[in-house]
Order: structure tokens, then sequence, then C-alpha cells
């Protein structure tokens, strides 16, 4: 074994530039599959572990799907609000547990900025069912409190006593700013991975406060109300984007949507997030088979290339074949030195796809949670297996069809070598 | 192996070979036998099916009928494994180009078929320093020993092949028109270099060459395109 391993190396160091070509064609192709996997793997951990302790999100009547990305993830934008006394009625429901609003609107320096009670950091569950943990300071208490999330203190550099300025909308337009209400970041939530990492907190009562003197979108001209005069309005929010709710007992989920869906006053509709995910990845199946059957075309191209190089290096194999029988190698040395060959060849190439992958996820981490993608899995899972098995199959049957060629060519050509 | 050593190195009988079945004889061979140490001329011009001899001898290709028993065993009788491993422990080869692996040095190639087989190895006692000897017997200069096999010259590469072909002292020597790519002068020193050596291992030398003129250093002559006399004319050997 120890010289056949010797001789495969140094055929191979002889034939070191196609070798590099084939072997840098054939884990980009791999890297194709593989990123498409891990994108895969990453989008469903992200999103199931987003919203992992809510059994229902309630918003106006629309598009499931698009109620959840941007109640959860802040994607998209919100057509209509709801009322407030809507949501009061539903969270009065005796199966109904705990129940959370969400306001959303404004932004702070691109990052989404959440209204909503002291409730949500008691509530919601993330990743496995994990609760939140503030990193420094505490949650909500002040009118003109803020909590950030983990990203944003990274990005900004923000500490706890941090002031900052909310603005309208999603701060693209000049002169929306809500400048003279400044918030003080009071808390800063640990890491999660999930899109709260991203969200500035607030409270209800303080998007109303920092809305008194606007009006249709933009400020009511002639009209400001200082910070030390707003808490002579009534704060009470009027509407909401949308609640969460948690239930006593989850088997109550689809009656309770039923009911809600049904229910006479404001077109609402009730989800269950697991729902809206399916159909969410309904809708990405085919573009996720297009995808794959690109990537999959692609490293089809590249096996031809290399099967081609191999069928054109043919005769110096068959000639190189008859040498080493001469020399004494048996049939059983000459096949173990070809697959020798091309299995590495077929390894390296799919590890290394695989660690640059794994190494691309991790530089990109922070631009993958804003897609709402999940952190690198600590094991590999099942599916990514299953593929670079499948890569591998793919690739040892092209690779070494036309050395099985060149080694009954030889074994026919007797031992005398021909040119 | 001294329980093989009273019969015939190599012993054919009825031999027949064609290319395809129902093709017309290639290889028509009644008889012929071949003792330890003998050296055997074969003739024949080129395409005449030398060649096809040798490789029917080194287990290579198999007959259509007849019998090749190598040190009393009939090899045509064998699976081709064991038949591989037969060639790897009791035979040596040299042809007329292409006997080096291209990316090994001179020393590693020559060093092969102790690689291959432990009892090439056993019987070269030492092969490193067996490969030394025969590479200065052959008088291949020693800083060719480490150069790459594609940067040798022909001859030297001639000189390669026939060292590691002698390595462990195969009882079986095999050469195909070994001679044909080196210069005139060069090729009988290069013979007599290697009859010498197959002689002091008293292996037994098939020797096939078109050039008539090297045939008197040789016991024997086997005229490829006149096969059918049982007895292979003497070359007064």
């Amino acid at each position: 074994m120890k010289i056949l391993c010797f001789l495969a190396l140094k055929s191979a160091w002889n034939r070191r530039s196609t070798l590099a070509l084939m072997f840098l064609a054939l884990t980009l192709s791999s890297v194709l599959l593989l990123a498409l996997a891990h994108v895969r793997d990453a989008a469903r951990t992200g999103f199931t572990g987003a919203v992992s302790g809510v059994d229902l999100v309630v918003g106006p009547r629309e598009n499931p799907v698009s109620l959840v990305l941007y109640a959860i993830f802040h994607l998209g934008a919100a057509r209509r609000n709801i009322a407030w006394e809507s949501y009061e009625d539903i969270a009065r429901r005796p199966e109904v547990a705990w129940s959370v609003p969400l306001a959303l609107g404004d932004s702070h320096r691109g990052f989404p900025v959440l209204g909503t009670s002291a409730d949500f950091f008691t509530h919601y569950r993330h990743g496995d069912r994990q609760p939140l943990r503030f990193a420094q300071g505490e949650n909500l208490r002040g009118l003109f409190d803020a909590v950030i999330g983990a990203e944003v203190a990274r990005a900004l550099r923000y500490r706890h006593g941090e002031r900052i300025t909310l603005s309208h909308g999603d701060g693209r337009l000049p002169g929306l700013e809500h400048a003279d209400k400044p918030f003080t970041v009071t808390g800063i939530l640990a890491p999660t991975g999930a899109p709260v990492d991203r969200t500035v907190f607030v409270s209800l009562a303080a998007i109303e406060a920092i809305h008194l003197d606007w009006q249709g979108g933009r400020p009511m001209p002639g009209v400001t109300i200082p910070v030390d005069q707003v808490q002579k309005f009534d704060l009470k929010p009027k509407t909401l984007t949308a609640f969460l709710i948690g239930l006593k007992q989850r088997a109550a989920v689809f009656r309770l949507q039923r009911e809600i869906d049904a229910q006479p006053g404001e077109a609402l509709t009730a989800v269950p997030p697991g729902v809206a995910l399916d159909e969410l990845w309904q809708m990405l199946g085919a573009v996720d088979a297009l995808l794959t059957g690109i990537s999959w075309l692609t490293l089809g191209v590249c096996l031809a290339g290399a099967a081609a190089v191999t069928l054109a290096g043919q005769n110096e194999r068959r000639r190189e074949i008859a040498i080493l029988r001469a020399a004494g190698a048996q049939r059983r040395h000459i096949a173990i030195l070809l697959f020798l060959e091309s299995g590495a060849l077929a390894l390296l190439s799919i590890a290394s796809a695989f660690c640059l992958v794994r190494l691309a996820a991790f530089v990109l981490r922070a631009q993958a949670a804003r897609w709402g993608l999940g952190p690198l899995s600590s094991g590999i899972p099942a599916a990514q297996w299953q593929l670079m098995a499948e890569m591998l199959g793919a690739m040892l049957c092209v690779t070494l069809s036309p050395l099985v060629r060149a080694y009954r060519q030889s074994l026919s050509d007797g031992l005398i070598p021909r040119l | 192996m001294d329980a093989l050593s009273g019969a015939p190195a190599v012993e054919i009988l009825g031999l027949v070979f064609r290319r395809r079945p129902g093709a017309p004889f290639c290889l028509n061979l009644a008889r012929f036998s071949l003792a330890a140490g003998e050296r055997l001329f074969l003739a024949g011009k080129s395409g005449s099916g030398k060649s096809t001899l040798l490789n029917l001898i080194g287990g290579a290709i198999a007959p259509e009928r007849g019998a090749i028993r190598l040190l009393g065993e009939d090899i045509t009788r064998f699976s081709s494994a064991r038949r591989d491993r037969f060639r790897a422990d009791h035979m040596g080869f040299i042809f007329q180009q292409f006997n080096l692996a291209p990316y090994l040095s001179a020393f590693e190639n020559a060093l092969l078929p102790c690689r291959f087989s432990p009892r090439r190895r056993a019987r070269a006692q030492h092969p490193q320093r067996e490969v030394e000897r025969l590479f200065t017997a052959l008088d291949l200069a020693p800083q060719c020993w480490k150069q790459q096999a594609a940067t040798l010259s022909v001859g030297e590469q001639q000189r390669v092949a026939a060292a590691r072909a002698l390595l462990g002292r195969p009882e079986i020597l095999l050469a195909d028109e070994p001679t044909s790519a080196l210069d005139a002068e060069r090729q009988l020193a290069f013979l007599d270099t290697l009859l010498d050596e197959a002689g002091q291992a008293r292996s037994a030398l098939v020797f096939a060459s078109h050039d008539r003129r090297l045939a008197e250093r040789f016991h024997r002559i086997l005229d490829i395109e006149h096969p059918q006399g049982d007895n292979p004319e003497d070359a007064g050997g």
C-alpha cells in the first residue's frame, strides 16, 4: 500500500496542472451545491427558531406568509394597521395565556424599531425555546427607554446609556427624524441569531409620544410638543401592526384561529407561524428545485470536462499501466492506484468545498442573520451528508470510467507498451 | 523453489493463438522448451508474432489451445491474479522503448519489482545495493541515478530497464527488441552486459529481435516465421 500511495502521488505530481484545474472546477461546482444546501438548512433553522414560543401571529387580513415575514422578520412592509380594541378583545379571551402587541414602522440607522410592551422580553422565545437574556442593563421602564439587540449594539458600537433618535419610516427620506425626542439605551440583549438581534425596542407609549405632533407621515406644521409636555397627553396606542399570542393549551390553536378569522368586526388574520413557514417553503420549493437543478448541471458540466481531460490523457495512462504491470504490479495494484487518484480528487474537492461554504457562512454571519438565516449548526445535517455522498458517487463514476477503459485496454494490450 | 529447479524454465506444448476466433493462425508452436540459463534468439520480421509469443509467455494474454509451462507450472491454468503474481516473482522484462515510469527516478524505477514482489526482494537481499551494482555494471553514470526517467537519454533508459529486469535474479527474462533504439556501438556493449548478468543469475533469456547480426551470441535461434520445426535450429551455442 505504501508503494501504491507513493506511485499515486508521483504520478499525480507529474500531471499536477491538469489535476489542479480539475480540482478547482470540481471544488467550485461543489461549493454551489453545498452553499445551496447550507442556505436551505440555515433558513429553516433561522425561520423556525425565530418564532419558537409563539402559537398565533395575528394581524390585518392579508397573506399569512407576508404577515409573518413582516411581523417577525421585519421583511416587506405593512399595508394596514389593526385597531387597539381588536387586540384587547382577543387578548382577554380565556384560552390566551399571554399576548404581546407589536407596532412597526420606524427605524434607527437602518435597524427596525419595534414598539411593544415589556412582556415581549418575558414571553419571546428563540432557537430551541430559549428565553431572551440581557447582556447589559434591563427591561423598558421609562417612556423614552430603548432596548437594543446584540447586532445593533455591535454594528453601531452602542453601550448602555447611549442617546439615540428614531427616524420615521425606513429612514431613507431626509427630514423625517424624531430628533426632538431622543431615547436612552437602557438594555442590550445577548445575541440570539434571531431577528431580535437587529431590532431596537421601545414602548408602545413612546411610539405614540413621538407621533403626537405628526400627521399623515410628516410633522404637523407649526406644532411642536416638547418632551416634558407629552405626559399630559393620552399615550394609549390606537393602532398596532400585529400581535403575538401564546395559548394555555396548544391544542386550541386551530379553533381560535378559525374563530378570529371568522369573527365579525375588523377583518383579521391569525396564523400559526409553523403553517405560514410551511407555506413559505412551498412557495420557495420551485425556486429551490430550479437552483438545485442548475447546481447539479454545473457539476455535470465540470465532470464532463474532467472526463474529457481524463480521456485525452488515456494513452499516457495506458502506457503507464503497461509499464507498471511489466515491473510486477498486479491488476489489483493498478485498480487501487487508479481509484486512489479519483477518490482523493473527489474527496478533496468535496471537503474543500464544504470548508469554503462553512468559512463563508461564518464570515458572512451578520449579513446572513439580516436575511433570517439561522446560525451555523455545530453538526453536519443529515441532508448535507447525503448530498456529499451523492456528489462523491457522481464524481467517482465519471472520473473512474475513462480510467476503467484504459485499464481494460491495457490488459488486452499485453505487457508491451505502445505509442 | 528448489523443487522446480529440475523443470525447464519455459516449456510450450501445442500452442495455438489467433487474434480473433476464426482468424488465421497468428502463432502455431507444437513444442518448444528452454532450460535455466539458456539464451534464445527469437527471430522474425516485425509483425511476425514475436511480441505475441512474449506476451503469451509473460501471461498477459491467453492462448486458444496449448500449455505454457514456466518452471514446471502451466500458467494457462492460473487465475489472472495468480499469473500476475507469478510474473512479478519470476520474470523480468525489457522492451524497445517506454520501459520506465517517466515520473520516477532511475533508481526508483529499477527498484519497482522489489516493491511489488516480496520474493524478488528476498532474492535481491539488499535491493538498493543490488541496483547500485547493476547500474555500475551497466555503466550508468551515478549522476543519472537520481534523475527523473523522462530526462534520461534512450540509451540510459534501456540500461535502467535492464537493471530493473535483472534485479532479484528472476528465472525468466523476456526482451523485446531491447537494442533497437540504441546506436550500433552501444548495442553490442549493452547486449554483452545483459547476457553476462543473465548468465550469472542463471536466468533463461528470450530475446526477440529482427536484427540477425546479434544472433550469434545466443545458444539457440527460434525463427517465428517458420516455427513448424520441433527443434529450433542450433546456433552453435
